[in-house]
């Protein structure tokens, strides 16, 4: 199926939870057969992008960095100018763009994107930042498209427990789905681009 | 004054400037604004200059030039690259985003802020000095808010620094005669040019004020080649 644009995905989530590493692996894993850009949003500008172009998964042209100003949600939520135009202009750049990964800056739990911005979205905590979180709910966990609990091979070493975090998950998100993910046992984040793949 | 005009100038119409300092990121890290005295001196340096041309070219785009020309003048007095990069990202943001109250935004040719401001503050109804005031603003409040994200500022401070510059900025906007002689702080007269009546007059474009402000223009340049930034411009 031909899209008359491409498909904008949101992937937010709290800082240091793996929100970079998931975008280079989906791009590993769908850059292959897909035609794929990605916006970074971090407070850092450039770094996320660095990250990226280290990593070789995308070329330099496929890379747009958007400052925010201090203020990561506001950029995904409140006034998604810089965004839209980041994609505006990746996709003038690559006429048959199917898919741009949008990724906010590292925020709390309440940053969630515009629809105006992203057609679905990814919220991705992960087991260090404490097996409470999907408790604490917040309009990422519990309204975003798929939520992703990185670094289930850490939780052993802080003492997270997988099933509460499973349990409090789908009590907050009722029929959301809800995908464990250890990067370093599957670098290809196998289940996640399936999930975005879907929506293609 | 109109419900309109506060809703376009309202920091929450989603045209993209939170994004942007207006050259105070740079001005902090060169230490020339540290504190409150020296914000409010930036701002009635920009004010003064970058924000009086910006005035005017809301004020002829809103009377209805032809914003192509009024662009044309616009960048033809800002030589710096970056400067007229920042402007025009913020013109498509609110471009974008004036377009889905009046249509019609979504046409204008230009992409410079100041032009686009002028040319939307038209499309709903707004008058020229009420576009020029816009522009002054944006100037004012967009770094007033920058600031209080980049140096320990109460944001209830920088708006009466804001507030105190209230009056130069009614002034520039709408001059009490075209003959005014309060001019910028660097002691020159104001060109009588920014006189109303002269709005929309396209053979007098080229006569607009043309202020600048070449150390926000140095520190645009040297905060572009910056590898991190928090602001983008």
């Amino acid at each position: 199926m031909l899209r008359e644009r491409p498909l904008r995905v949101g992937i937010g989530g709290p800082v240091g939870s793996g929100k970079t590493a998931l975008v280079a692996a989906l791009c590993r894993t769908l850059a292959s057969r897909r035609e794929v850009a990605v916006v970074t949003n971090d407070i850092y500008t450039r770094e996320d992008a660095e990250f990226l172009l280290a990593a070789g998964v995308l070329p330099p042209t496929r890379i747009a960095a958007v400052e925010t100003g201090c203020c990561p949600h506001t950029a995904i939520r409140d006034d998604v100018a810089a965004n839209l135009d980041a994609v505006a202009r990746l996709s003038d750049a690559h006429p048959g763009l199917e898919l741009v990964l949008i990724e906010s800056g590292g925020d709390n739990l309440t940053a969630t994107f515009s629809p105006a911005l992203a057609d679905i979205q990814l919220f991705v905590i992960d087991v260090a930042g404490g097996d409470k979180v999907p408790r604490k709910g917040g309009p990422g966990v519990m309204r975003s498209d798929l939520l992703v609990v990185n670094k289930t091979d850490l939780a052993k070493l802080v003492g997270a427990d997988l099933a509460v975090m499973a349990r409090d998950a789908e009590l907050k998100r009722a029929t959301r789905p809800t995908v464990f993910l250890s990067l370093v046992e599957d670098p290809s984040a196998t289940e996640v681009a399936a999930f975005i793949e879907a929506h293609l | 004054m109109h419900a309109l005009t506060l809703l376009l100038g309202d920091g929450r119409f989603p045209g993209g400037g939170h994004a942007h300092s207006g050259g105070l990121e740079a001005a902090v890290a060169s230490g020339t604004v540290a504190d409150l005295d020296s914000l409010r001196d930036f701002l009635v340096g920009r004010l003064t200059t970058a924000g009086a041309v910006d005035a005017w070219c809301a004020a002829v785009a809103c009377a209805g030039a032809d914003a192509a020309l009024v662009e044309a003048e616009y960048e033809a007095r800002c030589p710096s690259p970056a400067l007229r990069a920042a402007g025009r990202a913020q013109g498509r943001g609110l471009k974008r985003a004036a377009a889905r109250s009046w249509p019609v935004v979504g046409e204008c040719p230009a992409e410079q802020h100041a032009v686009v401001l002028g040319f939307a503050a038209r499309a709903a109804g707004l008058s020229p000095s009420e576009a020029a005031s816009l522009a002054l603003h944006a100037a004012l409040m967009g770094t007033a808010a920058a600031a209080v994200r980049l140096l320990p500022i109460d944001m209830a401070d920088a708006a009466a620094v804001v507030a105190s510059l209230a009056p130069m900025a009614d002034e520039i906007a709408l001059p009490t005669s075209p003959s005014s002689k309060s001019g910028p702080a660097n002691g020159h007269e104001r060109s009588d040019s920014t006189d109303l009546e002269r709005f929309s007059g396209e053979a007098s474009l080229g006569d607009g004020p043309a202020w600048s402000a070449p150390a926000l223009e140095l520190l645009a340049e040297e905060h572009a080649r910056w590898e991190v930034r928090l602001f983008a411009s």
